[in-house]
């Protein structure tokens, strides 16, 4: 792997194999994927173990991604900020005790003296280790384990809430981050490199789409997101349930609702507004619930807990931001965008479906 | 006598499809230009992220996760392997694999192909997957305008009215909502409400569709759009597509030919034509039947389902059959409209005298609108023509009251010209010959005393078939002189049909002798 390295006076923090963090933790080797990580271009990941034999992940900002075209001082300048913004989020998480977002062990800087004075210093965060996520683990199951799909749905809606309630929005929520724990029994969120806080403005608030271009919810898609608490936390909500529909169909929703548009409307031919293209992605979201319903129906083999579960998907992935969410929320008018009906629904039917796998021997 | 084709009045009225075949035509694009039509630009490391993680783990989700992000962002090159790899082993669902062939070999464009022919039964059936539909989607609009067309093919207005307002609710600016439920007026003879919908819509002043529709419904009304300027306006920005602007032309063009103004008239369908409409097309074929002088550029035919330019086109150059054949389609394109189904019958019936198809076309059209005296009096007529006199007897009854309780675009002498005419046909088919004459007789005096000429005409060619087909005299010079007063389009249409006087009289004639 060394022979691949570029120069160490050139990206000083692609060399820190084998060396000391000096507080007790040290690298180990470099890890090719950085599960739960932001941008793996801006940073470069290594696992590390810690003197009591813990071992955890480690993320290395690399400056080097800094470069490219415009002003050098600008893009360093937004680099760090990005840096900062996730380093103290991360804190405050565990501050805030947050159990389903990933933790944050350590952060620091280690310096690396062959390179130039400039670069010597390398800053670090070291958060808790996941198996992986959520992709890997389903794909290591010999069989559709409903009952796990249902309990994903609900620590990553319990990870949301957590942020919600502390005005922080996620953002980027995706299957690569939600990282599995404890052998897939426990899930939390990664990657808060695009997250939102309400209180005070992140590296990406000027952004249409601060996440995944792929997964974003069809507002910022055609261009239409003002960048409010609101409307962050109704994009956070769409996602939850963009991820479900993956869960079971494979496919976010952004694809499933493409897919059912005629051409004219999508994304690669439709010039108006999204005020304008609404009805017709109402109409394709229609479209697209009865094929996850059908989905989950398949896997669980009960009628009522699929249409349950496509019910909450589909008020979930609503196209239109202001009928997003749950019918009582919204009604209630003070909580459009809580989670915590879905987060009891996910934990019911996980139950649910646990207690006759248990009977039957059936998911 | 046979309905006449009533070409006085035509007017970009919207056309009302369903929302796939609307949406597949092009007509409901956007107008605007708010964003680039274009893949959306992924986030720095996305694409690069989802090829890494599939490198490392050949699994349905990551290989589903890589062919989400070449779908969204306009990049099958990237997820070309792992598309293959999903078509191979399959996906977590059948949809990976749908979605993985989209990669491979991106769909072409979707022809909207020619309308289909159904029954009433098939559209009940519609009209309960619908409403099905509707109660776990409520807040489709398209949906329920879809519904409510079904409900008008079957003649169900009020059901229709109300799953239109539902629809109007729910999208008070939609252009395909609006020009539906404008259309749907208009089809139940209430123009205001048609233009209230279109009138009372934000969108409207923005949208050339919508300010098309506009101007045909205030037309409808009888008063000049105040948006005329606002459309006029339109059709000189720029970055328009023509498209756009094609059926907004056609209504400004139509109203310069009222005023007659005729190099406006030219100037306007010259660019209502650049990329048309098959509307846009078959408003400006009905210039040249109306303006001296007004040709239309080569290769229209081609537009999408200009069923009705072609049909009057075909009839114009006496393929009668092509004629009768796409009135059929024109029909199913519109299957609640009356125009195309008495356009077919009247080619069937008088060019060809095939009175069984023409009833077929009659009755098609009754299915949405069993009250249209227009229809009512076309069925009888071909009813009585092929030996039904009974009932056409009973649907002549039918008729003298519905032309009394009815307000109608004809007045109360044609009707009754109209009626005379049925009287004395139904008279000549019960052998009762001297009352039909009388009939036939009041009728061409009662039309040239109003100088309803072509009524008298086509009232004169019936009397003179039913004379010869009882062996009597028919002066064959004076029925070909009255050829010449129809106006050109359907001349050739009743010129074949006084051929086949003519052949008949020869046949007669030699049977005598």
């Amino acid at each position: 792997m060394d022979d691949d390295l570029p120069p160490v006076d050139e990206v000083p923090s692609a060399h820190l194999e084998g060396r000391q963090l000096g507080n007790g933790w040290s690298v180990e080797k470099r890890i090719t994927r950085d599960p739960g990580a932001s941008g793996g271009q801006f940073s470069i990941c290594y696992s590390v173990v810690h003197e009591d034999g813990r071992r955890a992940f480690m993320k290395a900002l690399n400056f080097q991604a800094a470069s490219g075209t415009g002003s050098v001082v600008d893009q360093l300048n937004h680099f760090t900020s990005a840096y900062i913004f996730e380093r103290d989020l991360l804190a405050d998480c565990r501050d805030k005790r947050m159990s389903r977002i990933v933790r944050l062990i350590e952060h620091g800087q280690v310096t690396v003296p062959e390179a130039g004075a400039l670069l010597a210093e390398v800053p670090f965060l070291i958060l808790e280790p996941a198996d992986g996520d959520i992709r890997t683990f389903q794909a290591k199951s010999s069989e559709f384990d409903v009952a796990w799909a249902f309990r994903v749905m609900k620590h990553t809606l319990e990870g949301i809430e957590q942020l919600h309630a502390a005005h922080t929005a996620h953002q980027d929520l995706k299957p690569s981050n939600v990282l599995t724990l404890e052998d897939g029994r426990e899930m939390k969120l990664g990657d808060l490199g695009r997250a939102e806080r309400r209180e005070a403005s992140g590296p990406w608030s000027s952004l249409t789409i601060p996440g995944a271009r792929t997964y974003a919810p069809p507002e910022q898609q055609y261009g239409s997101f003002g960048g409010s608490w609101e409307e962050r936390r109704a994009a956070d909500i769409y996602l939850a349930g963009s991820l479900g529909a993956q869960l079971f169909v494979g496919h976010c929703m952004s694809v499933l609702l493409q897919d059912a548009l005629p051409t004219h409307f999508r994304l690669t031919k439709w010039t108006g507004s999204f005020a304008e293209v609404l009805p017709y992605l109402l109409a394709a979201h229609n479209q697209v619930v009865p094929i996850v319903q059908q989905s989950v129906l398949q896997h669980a083999k009960n009628s009522s807990c699929a249409e349950e579960f496509a019910l909450a998907i589909a008020q979930m992935t609503q196209p239109d931001p202001a009928e997003r969410g749950h019918p009582r929320d919204r009604a209630a008018r003070t909580s459009s965008y809580a989670v915590r009906r879905y987060v009891s629904l996910m934990n019911l039917l996980s139950s649910e479906v646990h207690y006759r796998k248990g009977r039957t021997g059936r998911t | 006598m046979t309905e006449h084709v009533d070409d006085r009045k035509r007017q970009v009225v919207p056309r009302w499809r369903p929302f796939q075949i609307s949406a597949t035509l092009g007509q409901l694009d956007a107008s605007t230009n708010r964003r680039l039509a274009q893949p959306l630009e992924p986030a720095p490391g996305e694409i690069e992220g989802l090829q890494g993680d599939w490198a490392r783990s050949q699994t349905p989700f990551h290989a589903a996760n890589l062919v989400d992000a070449a779908l969204i962002l306009g990049r099958s090159e990237v997820a070309e392997e792992a598309a293959e790899w999903l078509v191979e082993h399959g996906g977590i669902s059948d949809v990976s694999v749908r979605l993985a062939q989209q990669v491979l070999s991106p769909s072409a464009v979707v022809d909207p192909g020619d309308p289909q022919e159904l029954t009433r039964e098939n559209r009940h059936r519609r009209v309960a997957s619908y409403r099905n539909r509707l109660r776990s989607f409520p807040r489709d609009s398209l949906l329920w305008v879809d519904l409510a067309r079904e409900y008008a093919a079957l003649g169900l207005n009020e059901p229709a009215l109300r799953a239109l307002r539902v629809a109007i609710d729910l999208a008070p600016n939609n252009r395909f909502v609006l020009r539906s439920a404008s259309r749907f007026f208009l089809h139940t003879h209430d123009p205001e409400q048609a233009h209230r919908v279109l009138a009372r819509a934000s969108s409207t002043s923005r949208d050339p569709w919508l300010l098309a529709a506009e101007i045909v419904a205030a037309s409808a009304c009888g008063r000049q759009s105040r948006l005329i300027k606002t459309g006029a306006r339109l059709l000189q920005s720029e970055g328009l597509h023509p498209r756009h602007l094609s059926e907004l032309a056609s209504a400004i063009g139509t109203l310069e030919h009222q005023a007659g103004q005729r190099r406006r008239v030219r100037k306007l369908f010259a660019q209502a034509l650049r990329d048309p409409t098959e509307n846009a097309v078959a408003q400006a074929l009905w210039i040249t039947r109306h303006m001296s002088g007004f040709e239309l550029p080569e290769g229209l035919g081609s537009v999408p389902r200009a069923f009705e330019a072609n049909a009057w086109e075909a009839a114009r150059n006496s393929e009668f059959p092509s004629a009768v054949q796409l009135s059929w389609q024109w029909l199913r394109d519109e299957p609640f409209a009356t125009r195309s189904a008495l356009f077919g019958s009247y080619v069937s019936a008088t060019a060809m005298g095939d009175y069984d198809e023409a009833i077929r076309l009659v009755e098609a059209a009754m299915t949405a609108n069993p009250e249209d005296p227009r229809l009512l009096a076309q069925l009888l007529y071909c009813q009585a023509c092929s030996g039904m006199v009974d009932v056409a007897e009973q649907n002549l009854r039918k008729l003298e009251k519905t032309v009394k309780g009815t307000e109608s675009q004809r007045s109360d002498t044609e009707w009754e010209v109209v009626l005379n005419a049925d009287r004395g046909l139904i008279a000549f088919r019960r052998g009762q010959i001297e009352e039909g004459r009388r009939w036939y007789g009041s009728a061409i005096e009662l039309a040239r005393t109003h100088q309803l000429t072509e009524y008298a005409a086509s009232a004169l060619i019936n009397f003179s078939r039913e004379e010869v087909l009882v062996g009597g005299h028919v002066d064959m010079s004076e029925l070909k002189s009255v050829v010449g007063l129809f106006p050109p389009v359907t001349r050739q249409v009743v010129a074949r049909c006084v051929e086949r006087i003519e052949t008949l009289t020869a046949a007669k004639s030699l049977r005598k002798f």
